[in-house]
């Protein structure tokens, strides 16, 4: 299995949310990991501030994570992406825990 | 009989907490757990309903039927659903790709079932009132999603869901 380069990582990412969310992310972090069942993952964790409506912007998380899943197995790496999304207060509660 | 819908209101609920205090770290971990078996038990009983059907709910069949379903190989499905084009042992369906619908669905559940797993399992992985929020909304997204797709597709996913797609 192909495994893409932490910095192709970010690429990936920061493309992702600028097409999907409509937003420059202001952080991107990646982690490779596995999963809880022991597969291949990544872990996206984006600095962006979320709209209100909770469903519009779970849409927008769902759309955001299955960009960066298509770009990644177009790339051969079946890595799943998980996704999280933080706005600034939370980012910095995530740095210090 | 077990209703979804109260599971999503008590994730909410979980995150009122008390007017003076924000939600503790265990209604966060409650909040996302409940999140996820509100899409799990949306599928169980969706499933259920279709292929025993909602009259037959307090026979053995439908509580076989129900109990069948499991989460490992409905991750493994719902990863594969989201896949374009699917994979090579899903050609009987005859059909590249599912729908939006269902691929939002299926890829809510694989993001929801680690997240639950995180907040069951992991006491180094804290847990923001965003991710609650967060959680409780992509479980909503996914079960309008599944409620929007075409009967004959949401009949496949269920299916596949069940007894998962042999070559």
């Amino acid at each position: 299995m192909v495994q893409v380069s932490e910095q192709n990582l970010k690429e990936i990412g920061e493309t992702a949310a600028r097409e999907i969310m409509g937003a420059r992310a202001e952080q991107v972090e990646v982690k490779a990991g596995v999963d809880h069942t022991g597969e291949p993952a990544y872990f996206f964790a984006f600095l962006i501030e979320q709209e209100g409506d909770a469903v519009r912007a779970a849409l927008k998380r769902s759309r955001l994570g299955r960009k960066i899943r298509d770009d990644l197995l177009n790339l051969g790496d079946e890595a799943y992406p998980f996704i999280r999304v933080l706005g600034r207060d939370d980012w910095r509660k995530r740095e210090s825990a | 009989m077990l209703d979804p819908r109260e599971l999503l209101d008590a994730a909410r609920n979980s995150l009122a907490g008390s007017s003076s205090s924000p939600p503790t770290d265990g209604e966060l971990r409650r909040a996302v757990s409940t999140a996820y078996y509100s899409l799990f038990h949306t599928l169980l009983r969706e499933g259920t309903e279709r292929f025993i059907g909602a009259s037959r709910a307090a026979s053995p069949a439908y509580g076989f039927l129900y109990r069948g379903y499991n989460h490992a190989l409905m991750k493994r499905v719902c990863k594969d659903v989201d896949k374009d084009p699917l994979p090579k042992q899903y050609g009987r369906l005859g059909y590249r790709q599912f729908s939006d619908e269902i691929r939002t669905c299926a890829r809510t559940f694989v993001e929801l079932q680690q997240k639950r797993h995180e907040a069951d399992y992991d006491p180094q992985m804290s847990k923001t009132l965003t991710d609650a929020i967060d959680a409780i909304g992509d479980a909503e997204l996914a079960i309008r999603k599944l409620r929007a797709s075409s009967a004959a597709e949401r009949d496949d996913f269920l299916a596949l869901l069940l007894v998962g797609a042999r070559e």
